[in-house]
């Protein structure tokens, strides 16, 4: 049984890529851990178009290593089935040494980890590394990195990304993309490396984390959701979630500022409706600007809680 | 009855003999053994030799393990700034810009920051001097490490988003708890909930955001079965009586609250009340005498020894003179015979005629032990120790002599000498030795120099 | 006329920022003068508050929340104090000593400073002792205040007074100390020329040396 991971900051494109990803083991029977953030577990839901078992973390290690017991709870769950793959979407912000030394464990001696993968956001990698200390680590534990979104990224920033990259760790391969295009014979690029020796910097605790959890009525017009998300997108990483609007039920996407909204055909869980995640960071007034639009859009917030 | 026993019979507010004594040696206790704070903070060995030399120096009834508000805030991302005379202070607030309430996953783990060394000392000093010397595990109170945390902007979100202090100060209880757990579980017979910021808030502030907290936290550690310390610095006098309605069961005070009158209040509430020798003025400034004039005044208004411990008003600085705690742990042990050498210091009006030796014209060394009393005093008895210990080896080729303040007569002959300290030694009218025992090598030197 | 004024300062001493900035804009809109806004509206209230921190009646977050809501008083007026002749009243130069990071006092007693309408230059923490003096030579200022929390930093502040002797305007500058276990007693003994207790004194006595040498 072989395992991959992948990760990458919040926004970097990881589901596009997974989806990528799996096609190279089209013969093969795939076991999909999806972990990303939050009730809402909208990865999970896209998923399943892919013909491949999925296991899926709700509301388990986004920041943290406090869920790391439900990580293993699933991976033993998959070892039962005895997939050929085993593709782990390490979730945006958590810490890819956990799952190293959860592997450590011999009730997975079955499992044969073969490498992660790091996904890139060319364009806003230099920045978030600065606030955000798990992406020296996802790195840092990475044999290859994927930087994607290219065909936005200017040639500076290009240049820049793959420095700083080399810099973090000098022995990574680097490979550049769009749209979470993975060739296949990048995948022989992908070696498990040896655990780095963390400095002190990335071994203290970062408590800067943040995550709210917005409930919208089913009253909300799509005027008052794109309003919201537009006070407090610049002060997240992501957003993400279902809502029920006046004009239909609306799936939320946004990486920072850039608002993605979709109509959303398929069915979604009662309790995943009208709920919105929002993480964010190391100096992002995330409570401000929620109370603001609380203020400007009272009428339609039903609950907000704050949680990390 | 031990030190241990005296201090739980305070505790368990009974009527003693004599004051229970509570050194907040931290810090300082390097100084006793010419280690920095740096040192002493972040060295094993040098901790546990420190604080043994306290306990060996200083008799305490009590005494604290580690004294560093930052341990906490260390683990949880706070940078520090080392100082080789104090403890580290904290140079950044990983929340000053992000207004979040930590994951309690992020809460300190054992095997974090500096707490393996910490209670690795702590399991040490138990086993070292656990029976007969109560230790004390200090905690960061929740207020002061929501502000390591977030930085000043935490007062002014006490006016702009209550919950979210709220919510912070439940992560700092929550962090003072497991904490709690942990000395506790290394063998802390009290445990010193450290709170310095609690003198800059009004009463009604208290109240709303630190009354839930502090309570449930006493609640804690009453539960775990240890005795618990509500320690302030700064001019807490207000918030005394809000703080006895947590219900810990002492409290400690610098020398901004007047002890005897907040002693009215804590009184009421059954509660003990620690403190409050000056840090600067008295302890790192005054000499011996006035330490423990200062003691023994303190111990004077007391109708009754009850609900009563004498300690320094905080953390004592590093460079406090060893001769001075000496002093105040004598006043503390023997406060009756302090009182009357102190009496006696001060009226010198008594006629004696002392003469000083011919100190130019001695037959051979003459080796003086000047004391507070070597049958009482620990570290005057280990000064002693020493000097008898030298007169066995050199049998006939010196002479030594101890003179104790106990007695009248060698208050006179210490003024005539100019001593300043004791325990010291003087060889031939010098002054070789002050306060801190020499060992046999360098009395023996120090000897031989003038045969 | 007064009545507003009097709300303004009544909002500041509640550390009421929006209702403060709010009654500000109303009594410029009135067409009352920035001066009188400022002095005595703003200046009043904080000098309130600064009493009553002298007087152990609010503490330090009453203080902070008092002084943001003056502060955003003052924003609105600047624009227009300039025309309106109002002059400082005195400039200091403020920091904590080299080797000591605490800043919630020095904090309150540039805000204090600011209240009595003197204007401060504050240099933050772990400031060196050449750094007041340069400041203060450059810029021209009558007060270098020092603060130390710490009994091993205090002594640090005679180099203060040696560096300004050094840099030959020991004579046309005062030096204020103060902090927790400073004391009248230090002040003389290391040459400096004002030592209070709290920092609302501090901001009275600056104002007193900044008038005494104008």
């Amino acid at each position: 049984m072989e395992l991959y991971l992948i990760t990458g900051f919040l926004g970097a494109g990881k589901t596009t890529l997974l989806r990528n990803f799996i096609r190279l083991f089209s013969q093969k029977r795939v076991y999909l851990i999806i972990n990303e953030f939050g009730k809402a577990g909208i990865d999970g839901t896209l998923l399943q178009e892919l013909d491949a078992a999925m296991a899926e973390i709700n509301n388990g290690s986004i920041f943290c290593s406090c869920r790391l017991d439900q990580f293993e709870a699933v991976l033993h769950q998959v070892t039962e089935a005895s997939p050929d793959v085993v593709l782990v979407e390490a979730s945006g912000l958590s810490d890819p040494t956990n799952i190293q030394k959860i592997l450590a464990n011999p009730d997975f001696s079955g499992i044969s980890y073969r490498g992660s993968i790091c996904l890139i956001d060319a364009c806003r990698f230099c920045r978030v590394v600065e606030t955000a200390r798990m992406c020296r680590k996802q790195v840092a534990v990475s044999s290859l990195a994927l930087v994607n979104k290219i065909d936005l990224a200017s040639e500076e920033q290009r240049e820049e990304v793959k420095n700083l990259l080399l810099e973090i760790n000098p022995g990574i391969t680097i490979q550049e993309t769009s749209f979470g295009n993975f060739l296949p014979e990048w995948l022989e690029l992908v070696q498990p490396q040896p655990q780095p020796q963390l400095d002190e910097a990335l071994a203290s605790q970062d408590i800067t984390l943040q995550k709210a959890c917005v409930l919208f009525s089913a009253e909300t017009t799509l005027t008052q959701l794109k309003g919201f998300l537009t006070l407090v997108g610049e002060e997240t990483y992501r957003m993400k979630g279902f809502v029920q609007t006046t004009e239909g039920l609306y799936l939320v996407d946004c990486v920072s500022s850039a608002i993605q909204l979709s109509p959303y055909e398929e069915t979604v869980s009662e309790e995943e409706v009208g709920k919105l995640v929002l993480l964010a960071g190391k100096g992002m007034q995330l409570r401000k600007s929620i109370k603001q639009a609380k203020a400007w859009y009272g009428e339609v917030i039903k609950e907000v809680q704050y949680g990390s | 009855m031990t030190g241990k026993e005296q201090l739980f019979a305070t505790l368990r507010h009974e009527v003693t003999e004599r004051a229970s004594w509570v050194p907040f040696a931290g810090v300082h206790a390097g100084a006793l053994i010419g280690a920095d704070a740096t040192q002493v903070l972040t060295d094993e060995d040098t901790l546990f030799k420190s604080l043994m030399e306290v306990n060996r120096l200083y008799r305490p009834d009590g005494q604290p393990v580690v004294f560093d508000l930052q341990l906490e805030a260390e683990i949880l991302g706070c940078d520090l700034a080392w100082a080789k005379d104090g403890p580290p202070s904290v140079a950044s607030h990983p929340l000053a810009d992000t207004m979040t309430v930590p994951c309690k996953c992020k809460l300190p783990k054992p095997n974090q920051g500096r707490l393996p060394l910490v209670l690795s000392v702590m399991r040490r000093m138990k086993e070292a001097v656990g029976e007969t010397t109560a230790l004390y595990g200090l905690i960061c109170g929740p207020f002061t490490l929501a502000s390591h945390l977030r930085g000043n902007d935490l007062f002014m979100d006490m006016y702009d988003d209550e919950d979210y202090v709220n919510d912070l100060l439940a992560f700092c209880t929550e962090c003072g708890k497991l904490m709690s757990d942990y000395f506790i579980e290394a063998g802390m017979d009290v445990i010193a909930v450290v709170d310095p910021l609690v003198s800059q808030i009004s009463t009604s502030h208290f109240e709303d955001f630190l009354s839930g907290p502090y309570t449930e936290l006493f609640d804690h550690i009453r539960s775990k079965g240890v005795f618990s310390s509500f320690f302030v610095c700064g001019d807490a006098a207000r918030n005394i009586e809000a703080m006895c309605q947590t219900s810990p069961d002492s409290v400690s005070v610098d020398e901004n609250v007047d002890i005897i009158t907040a002693k009215a209040i804590t009184d009421k509430y059954d509660v003990v009340i620690g403190g409050n020798i000056p840090l600067t003025s008295i302890m790192l400034h005054g000499t011996q005498q006035d330490n423990m004039k200062y003691a023994v005044d303190l111990l004077a208004q007391l109708p009754e020894y009850k609900n009563f411990i004498l300690a320094p008003g905080c953390d004592m600085p590093y460079a406090v003179p060893v001769e001075n705690t000496i002093g105040v742990a004598q006043a503390a042990l023997e406060t009756e015979s302090v009182r009357k050498m102190v009496e006696n210091y001060i009226s010198d009006t008594f006629n004696i005629d002392v003469q000083l030796p011919d100190y130019e014209h001695l037959e051979r060394p003459l080796v003086e032990v000047c004391t507070l009393d070597s049958a009482t005093c620990a570290a005057c008895t280990y000064m002693m120790g020493a000097a008898v210990a030298a007169k066995e080896r050199f049998g006939t080729e010196i002479d030594m002599v101890e003179y104790k303040f106990t007695e009248k007569e060698n208050i006179v002959r210490f003024k005539m000498m100019g001593v300043k300290s004791l325990p010291s030694i003087y060889i031939n009218g010098q002054l070789k030795f002050s306060s801190v025992i020499p060992s046999s090598e360098e009395l023996d030197a120090a000897i031989k120099e003038m045969l | 006329m007064m009545s507003i004024l009097n709300d303004i300062s009544e909002n500041l001493q509640r550390g009421k920022a929006k209702v403060v900035k709010e009654l500000v804009q109303q009594a410029i809109d009135q067409g009352i003068s920035a001066k009188e806004i400022l002095e005595d509206g703003l200046l009043a209230g904080m000098s309130v508050v600064g009493e009553k921190f002298k007087n152990n009646e609010v503490f330090v977050p009453e203080v902070l929340v008092a002084a943001r809501a003056m502060n955003m008083g003052t924003a609105l007026l600047k624009p227009l104090l300039a025309g309106d002749g109002v002059e400082s009243h005195g400039k200091v130069v403020l920091g904590t000593i080299k080797g000591d990071l605490h800043d919630i006092g020095k904090n309150l007693v540039k805000m204090m400073m600011e209240g009595k309408g003197l204007e401060v230059i504050d240099l933050g923490t772990d400031v060196a002792p050449e750094k007041y003096v340069e400041v203060a030579k450059n810029e021209g200022c009558q007060i270098i205040a020092c603060s130390s929390l710490l009994t091993t930093t205090m002594g640090m502040m005679e180099d203060v007074v040696k560096a300004a002797e050094a840099a030959g305007i020991r004579d046309q500058v005062k030096i204020m100390v103060g902090g927790a276990p400073v004391t009248d007693e230090f002040c003389k003994k290391i040459g400096a020329d004002k030592y209070t207790a709290d920092a609302a004194s501090a901001a009275d006595a600056a104002l007193e040396l900044c008038e005494a040498m104008a």
